[in-house]
């Protein structure tokens, strides 16, 4: 998946950025919620209405405040996920 | 006819074997219920009345092939229906038609039971954080006791149709809280057997390491018939378990653990009061109970991980698609585009910490399975959004959905003429401890045989 913002995405959120760099924290991390609408929306076959993506940006924030959150929970060295890859002669796992 | 609308499955079959009433019979009657009042709940996705009339005039002309011959079923519509449209309760989706039944509809086809209508849902079974009842293509689905309410989700319309008497049992899914919410919040008893048990072929996927299909029904006993009929091994679901159902529970008195509940700061106290009612009732039968808890760890966080991760993947095709903006809700568009952005190393976390959340199976060290509301409260209102009125609800925020613990979901008591529900946890491949405790309250109690006064006229 490609994601990654374009220069002038970076740039643009740079300026906005030092503009609002009065705000520290909150200003400055709706910035990069934003930027990633942006470069989001031009994966989909359609832009998003504002309200979707003002609703996205909140989700955005969302998932980086879990990630924040499940830090907080370390897991021991060395311990597996809850899968294993298991082989197979088969040409494609049935579903 | 001998049989009504809210007959057990059991009285169905002595009356079918007897032909004290035929299929055929069986079947209009919930068609026309169907057409009427689950219509007007929005419980309704597709009715199959040509195919239901059809296996009903076969069963009828039949030996019977299972207690389940001739009876009339639904099935939310995340399973694939031959020919049928199946929509996932997605507008985007509203024109998808599969070319062979899931494996549960091919099963209870092969039972003998009929298909008389595919259930409403949220969309999707509401994989992008959906925020209002409004969630679906045929919009809020009501609650069969109130139509102010909301029925639950995600499997909304198998709740509501079951409780209403639309049909003679009904199969819904639960990825984390899909069976018990609108079983709790129609007053149904609902199944989620152990993940693996039932086979998840021809159902539309959420989560593939969470899904859990099991039947909605009107009683304990129903469920057991109906989950005997669908669980089990099959070739096209890697993931279903080779270990054969038993639903035959012997010996002691299974000892029900009791986690602690925040009734007072919930305010929950008729809650409460069912609660100490359902513990009553098994006491007199001599059931133990032991105060039990799990070790603290972030379980929901780890949930809501892996069905954004694998939400997003599942359904990748169609956020990037040019319908992915006819999602009704459009939290349900900020939330599944929002997934794509979570990042791998979060993923394996959740699945790490399913790994170390397997200590909590020392919980059965204590007792044999565990009893907890479904809910504190009533059903919510339909006409505002959830993040305003999911309030003090509490629900079962243990390990049981992360590691496939089987739970059987009734009601148990009722706030202001609505249903209130409780749900016993066993360990997995213990679906017979569940069905055992379960079916000793219905027993000792009568809320299971409570039914709407509008459906009753």
């Amino acid at each position: 998946m490609s994601k990654q913002p374009s220069r002038r995405e970076i740039l643009s959120a740079a300026s906005v950025g030092i503009a609002a760099a009065a705000i520290p924290g909150i200003a400055s991390a709706r910035t990069r919620q934003e930027t990633t609408v942006t470069a989001m929306e031009k994966e989909f076959a359609k832009p998003l209405s504002d309200e979707a993506k003002k609703l996205l940006a909140e989700s955005l924030k969302g998932i980086e405040t879990a990630r924040k959150d499940r830090l907080k929970t370390k897991l021991p060295e060395n311990t597996e996920p809850c899968f294993t890859y298991i082989p197979s002669t088969r040409e494609v796992r049935a579903r | 006819m001998s049989v009504g609308p809210f007959s057990s499955i059991r009285e169905m079959a002595r009356a079918l074997s007897s032909r004290q009433v035929s299929s055929v019979e069986l079947t209009q009657m919930y068609l026309a219920r169907l057409k009427t009042i689950a219509h007007e709940h929005h419980a309704v996705a597709e009715l199959t009345q040509s195919l239901a009339l059809e296996q009903a005039k076969a069963a009828d002309a039949s030996v019977a092939k299972s207690i389940l011959h001739g009876i009339p079923f639904g099935v939310k519509d995340l399973l694939a229906t031959k020919g049928i449209p199946t929509r996932w309760g997605s507008p985007g989706h509203a024109d998808q038609v599969f070319d062979h039944n899931a494996t549960v509809v091919q099963r209870l086809e092969d039972a003998g039971a009929v298909l008389l209508a595919k259930l409403e849902m949220i969309e999707l079974a509401g994989g992008g954080n959906y925020n209002v009842a409004n969630a679906s293509r045929m919009g809020p689905c009501l609650s069969a006791w109130d139509k102010s309410l909301w029925a639950g989700g995600s499997s909304s319309g198998s709740g509501a149709s079951t409780a209403l008497g639309c049909v003679g049992f009904s199969i819904g899914s639960e990825t984390s809280g899909s069976i018990v919410c609108p079983s709790a919040f129609n007053g149904c008893t609902g199944f989620r057997p152990t993940y693996g048990r039932v086979s998840r072929y021809g159902a539309m996927a959420l989560c593939w390491t969470l899904d859990k299909l099991g039947p909605i029904c009107r009683s304990a006993d129903d469920c057991g018939l109906v989950l005997e009929a669908i669980a089990g091994p099959d070739p096209h679901d890697g993931s279903t378990l080779k270990e054969k159902l038993s639903l035959r529970s012997r010996g002691p008195k299974p000892r029900i653990g009791l986690l602690k509940e925040k009734f007072k700061e919930s305010k929950a106290d008729d809650c409460e009061k069912a609660y100490h009612s359902f513990l009553d009732v098994l006491r007199k039968q001599g059931y133990e109970t032991v105060e039990v808890a799990y070790p603290d760890l972030p379980y929901g966080a780890a949930i809501d991980l892996i069905v954004n991760a694998e939400g997003a993947s599942a359904h990748e095709n169609f956020i990037r698609g040019p319908r992915f903006q006819m999602l009704q809700d459009i939290n349900q568009v900020a939330g599944f585009a929002a997934a794509l952005e979570v990042k791998a190393v979060d993923y394996l976390w959740a699945m790490r910490l399913r790994s170390e959340a397997l200590r909590a199976n020392a919980v059965w060290d204590k007792c044999d399975c565990i009893f907890t509301p479904s809910f504190y409260h009533r059903a919510i209102p339909i006409d505002q959004p959830f993040d305003k009125t999911w309030v003090n609800m509490g629900g079962d925020e243990g390990p049981s959905n992360l590691l496939g613990w089987p739970a059987l979901a009734f009601p148990i008591g009722f706030e202001k003429g609505a249903p209130i529900g409780g749900q016993i946890i066993a360990p997995a491949l213990r679906e017979d401890i569940c069905l055992r405790v379960a079916k000793d309250f219905q027993r000792g109690s009568g809320f299971h045989l409570l039914h709407p006064a509008e459906a009753s006229a």
